[in-house]
This record gives C-alpha cells, structure tokens and sequence, in this order.
C-alpha cells in the first residue's frame, strides 16, 4: 500500500510539473528534473520507504540531509506527522507531546 | 574582629568599623545593603527561572535541585576538505577501513565515482556539544553535559514529584567526496546531524505521566536548538573519524560537492561493489525499528594515523580539536620541526585528559607541549566575559591590577583579605565581587574611586572579609568604569549563572555608552583552606 501511495506521488508530482512547465520537461537539465520529481515523489507519500528510496537514487542529493531526517522522526515515531520547511527554510525542532507536557534542556 | 565572612554562606556589611578609614570610600548610595540583600539562606541558589519547576520563585520548597542551561561557548567548527597525498582508490581503502573500526555503518560505497556515506546512530555526546544542564541542590552545584545519552532529574509539575527521565539520541550522516588532484585527493565531508530528545515523566509510583519528543537538526558548521533553548552543535570529532584516518597535508577550504545524478550513482554502485565486502552499502534501513534511545553504540577507539608533512594541516587539525572545546581558551604557537604548545585553559581535567589524546593522535605533531590551566565553570566563562576588558600587561600607571596585598594566593580560614588595586587614571567606580568554587558569586562593594586614587593610581584596601568555606579555588573580580557597573546592588549572594549574564550585558551596554571610556577588568585566584586548628 505504501508502495502504491509513492508510486501515486511521484505519478502526481510528475504530472504536476510537466504541466506548470517545470523543469520537468525534457529540455531542462537531466538530473536536476529527476531528482527534483523524485524527491517531490517522497514527501507526497512521506513513508520511510519512499524517503529511503529517494536516498538509494540520490545518496548525494540535494535533499539528502532532509531525507535522513524525515526517515529518523518517521522511524521513531511512526505516527509523527513530518512537515519539513519549505525550500530555503531552515528546518526548526519538532515537537510531539503525548500525556503531561514535560520538558528539559 | 570578624566583621565578614569570604566563601562562606554569610557577608555582613560592617565595613566601615573594619576598615582604615582613609582607605575606605563611601559605598555608592545603594538601598541599606542589609535590607535590600538579606543574608543568604540555601534558598538563595536560584537558577535563571528557566526551570520548569512551577511557581518560578528562586526558592526551591520541595528541596528539589533548580535546573539551569549554560548554552556552549564558540562556533562549531567549520567544514572543510584536506588535501591527500594518496590517489583516491587508496584513500576510499583508508576510509573504509577506519570507519570498520568505528561505530559508523557504511551504507553507501562508490569507489569509482568517489563517494562514501555513513551514517551513526547512538550517544551523542562524542560528538555533538549542546552545553551543560547545570543543577543546584542544598548548595551544591553539579554540571551534566547536555549532550549525555541518559539523565534524570526530580521535577515538581503540577504539584507533583515526578522524576523526568532524558534521553538524547545523535543520528548522523556523513557524505564523504573524494576528488582527484593529480597525483592527490581532496577529501571533503558533509555531516547531516539529527538529535531527538525523549523526556519521559514518571509519576510516584512510577507510572508514564507523559512524554514529549523533539527532533532538531544541523550540518556541519551549524547549530539549532531544542524549543527549550539547548543549543546544539558539531564539536568535530564526527568527521575526523574520516579525516585523522588520512595523512591529511593541507585544507583547501570549503568545496562544493559536485553535482551527481541518479543514474550514475545507481550505475556506479552496481557497478563497482566491493569484492568480499560484508558492508551493507544501502541507504536502507538506516535504522531497524523503533528504535531506542540511549547509548546504542560506543565509539570505538581510534586508529593510530599517518605521519602528516605540512604546517598548514597540522594547524588546520588542531584548530578543529580546539574548536570542540567548550568554555576553553587554547593559544596555539606552532615552532619549528612540527612543534606545537599550547596554552590557556580548559574547564575540566576530562577535557584536558581528551585534548591530549586528541593531539596524540594527529599524524605529524613532533612535539607537543600543552601550558594548559583547568578552570571549571563558572570561572572559565567569567574569565570569557572579562576578556575584552582586560589589560594584558597592566601597570600601575596604565590599566587595572589587582593583587592580593602580600601577593600570597593562598589563605586559610580566619584570614583577612586585603587587596592591592592599581587603578586606571579613568576609573570611576570600582566593582569587587567573589567567585566562589560552588558556583556562587558573593559581592563585596562598590565604590566611587575617582578622587580617592587620585595621584596614587594605587589602593590597598582592606575589604574586611575573612576566609571561611566553602574552600577550594576561587576568584576575585575587579571592575573599573565610568559608571557604576550595576544600576541595583547584587544580592550578597548570587548563582553564577544569572550574575554572569547580567555582567556580560552591563559589560557590552558601558562600552556602547561611552566607547571612550570602556570598563576595564581584572582578577585573582587564590586558594583558600581550612585553619589547620580546624
């Protein structure tokens, strides 16, 4: 089921960017659009599997440090619900409380 | 007479019938210093009120220890490539064999194009600095690192005991490039660090009572900090793993990595496994499960390194080892034949102990010669906080000196504490306070100095304070400045943590208001023991 959910998100970030024109198109850099759609692909189905097969495609992509990440929290807390920044915001501390809100340094 | 106590739980404020009165200044016109600064109690030990302890008083009723943060001092070090002497086919062999001996996984191996990733999962305290949670209880002062793997600490919430349980745990990823250079190879790394802190509460009878999960996270050269306010960064030892494994020659700066695409990582993967390799070269799973927090994995202990040749890398490398040092001050001096020695301070004889294996282990070092003091907090950040305002070479004519009268630094119980204070020909008001080994400041006086060291430039004053315990090392503290230092009198007695904060800003805001005339600073240790009678 995950793997349908991040083959429908890649299918659906593909579509989305070839029809905005994006440089998903075959005249735009080869690599840059793949990884982009890829990476795109993987915070749609916001699973471990798809941010691992992301990592397995591009070990140093632009995005590997937040793939590493997301799959971290998700790993931890399968039911984290993971938003990372958006491009060119840096990514703060999330936090999940469940019962007695506590906190220390 | 005994008319004040130094170190100890208790100053009066008698001064004037214990001092020579041509040696005495009035004190400033504070509020009566014995009813604004009561005499100390336990319950004075407040921390910032950043605890979470629910009534945000200074007291501590329950008698549970109050909770402060001393966030780490410096910038992380940067990142950086080394310049290797060796083709990159011999250096990916190099890594690959170091990072086997470690805690760190390989998970991706791409000899051809260059590329290793490896990632680690476990304590966080070898190689993240997050500062110190600093606990204070029946005057006593402990310091656990923040980036330990476990703590646990008694909380009162809500009217309740319960006992806060703090896992800390380091996620890491680090990408290694191996560009060839001619005949050499510029290694570079790039850290992902991911840190998630579990602060699980249990109630009395030892039942969940909740859990709160955070999860920041940085590269090399970065910080972040949890919503608390623990700040977190690299201290280095992460990519060292990799790059004291290499006879590392020169740092050619930071590069950026070179653009890879999928179908060439995926092809030169398949393409280039290493034979007989157990390493699990797949980005996944990176972790199994769940996983725990905790100690899961314990560094392993270094391989012995190649020789190096160059100044420029031995420099580089012992600037990275400096730079992971919290509340330190390391001069480097480089001599001839590869000799190094250092100097200053470090905050404890753990980091010192670390500082020279460190330096050990760097390829290429002849001599090593370390004039290293240890000062534990608080002094170390005090010494910090005062650095831009001292007077490297003080003269009696120039700048501010204090000295104790006899120039002893050691006193024993009972014995009066005079100063010898060389006063700058600008100085106005003069600050004295009392650092303490237990973590507190006392506050001995502040007084107008312009007229009474005029034409002298010197003063022997006799602060009629006498040495009690606690006992130990501690420091004394002379501030001159145009203004008074502090628009309130201090507490007789204060933790060293909200003091500091408060002299660091008052510090910065007298130089802003009058560039020429900025605060000088000054100070003493000494060693204080008990009376051999005693």
């Amino acid at each position: 089921m995950k793997y349908l959910a991040t083959l429908y998100a890649g299918l659906r970030a593909l579509m989305i960017a070839a029809l905005a024109g994006s440089p998903a198109s075959a005249q735009a850099p080869v690599g840059t659009d793949r990884e982009a759609a890829e990476w795109n692909a993987a915070r749609g189905a916001g699973t471990v599997e798809a941010f691992q097969h992301y990592l397995e495609l591009y070990p140093l992509g632009r995005y590997s440090g937040e793939a590493f990440r997301y799959i971290i929290e998700l790993t931890i807390d399968p039911d984290a619900a993971v938003v990372g920044p958006e491009a060119g915001r840096e990514w703060g501390p999330s936090v999940s409380t469940r019962g007695l809100a506590v906190d220390m340094y | 007479m005994r008319c004040g106590l130094v170190g100890l739980t208790v100053i009066t404020f008698g001064l004037a019938a214990c001092a020579t009165p041509a040696e005495r200044p009035p004190p400033i016109p504070y509020p009566a210093p014995t009813e604004s600064s009561p005499a100390p109690t336990e319950s004075s030990l407040a921390p910032t009120g950043s605890s979470p302890a629910p009534t945000g008083s200074s007291s501590s009723p329950t008698g549970l220890p109050e909770i402060g943060y001393l966030a780490p001092t410096g910038l992380p070090p940067a990142s950086g490539s080394s310049l290797v002497e060796l083709e990159p086919d011999l250096v990916v062999g190099n890594v690959v064999d170091r990072l086997q001996q470690s805690a760190f996984t390989v998970t991706h191996l791409d000899e051809q194009a260059g590329h290793v990733v490896v990632v680690y999962s476990g304590d966080p305290e070898p190689y993240v600095n997050c500062g110190w949670i600093v606990a204070y209880e029946t005057g006593q002062l402990q310091r656990i690192p923040a980036a330990s793997a476990t703590a646990s600490f008694d909380q009162a919430v809500e009217q309740d005991l319960l006992e806060l349980n703090r896992q800390l745990r380091l996620d890491g990823r680090m990408i290694v490039d191996l560009e060839p250079e001619g005949r050499n190879t510029v290694v570079s790394t790039d850290t992902t660090y991911v840190l998630t802190k579990i602060v699980d509460a249990a109630g009395p009878n030892g039942g969940s009572r909740g859990q709160t999960r955070e999860t920041i996270s940085f590269k090399t050269g970065e910080s972040a900090k949890f919503s608390k306010g623990t700040l977190c960064q690299p201290n280095g030892s992460f990519e060292r793993v990799v790059l004291d494994s290499l006879p590392a020659t020169s740092v050619t700066g930071t590069r950026p990595r070179r653009a890879v695409v999928a179908g060439e990582a995926a092809d030169a993967r398949e393409a280039a496994p290493m034979a007989g390799e157990a390493i699990d070269v797949r980005e996944a799973p990176l972790v199994a499960g769940p996983a725990p927090l905790g100690p899961v994995a314990e560094p392993q202990p270094r391989a012995p390194t190649v020789p190096s040749v160059t100044a420029d890398g031995l420099e580089a490398q012992i600037a990275a080892i400096t730079a992971g040092l919290t509340c330190a001050a390391v001069d480097t001096e480089f001599g001839p034949d590869n000799t190094v020695r250092l100097s200053g301070h470090v905050s404890s004889e753990q980091d010192l102990v670390r500082l020279r294996q460190s330096l050990a282990q760097v390829g290429g070092l002849d001599a090593v010669e370390t004039d290293l003091e240890v000062h534990p907090w608080p002094f170390c950040e005090l010494l910090a906080v005062i650095e831009p305002y001292r007077d490297r070479e003080p003269a009696p004519e120039a700048g501010l000196a204090l000295k104790t009268a006899d120039r002893t630094t050691l006193f024993r119980e009972g014995d009066d504490l005079t100063l010898d204070i060389f006063l700058p020909r600008d100085a106005r008001y003069l600050y004295l306070g009392y650092v303490q080994n237990d973590g507190r400041v006392g506050y001995i006086t502040t007084m107008p100095v312009r007229e009474w060291a005029e034409g002298t430039g010197a003063i022997r004053f006799e602060t009629g304070f006498q040495i009690s315990g606690p006992f130990g090392r501690e420091m004394i503290l002379a501030i001159t400045s145009a203004r008074p230092l502090f628009d309130q009198p201090r507490p007789a007695y204060e933790p060293a943590e909200e003091y500091i904060e408060d002299l660091r800003q008052r510090l910065r805001e007298l130089r802003t208001q009058d560039p020429g005339a900025s605060p000088a600073a000054s100070h003493v240790f000494i060693t204080t023991e008990a009376s051999r009678a005693s």
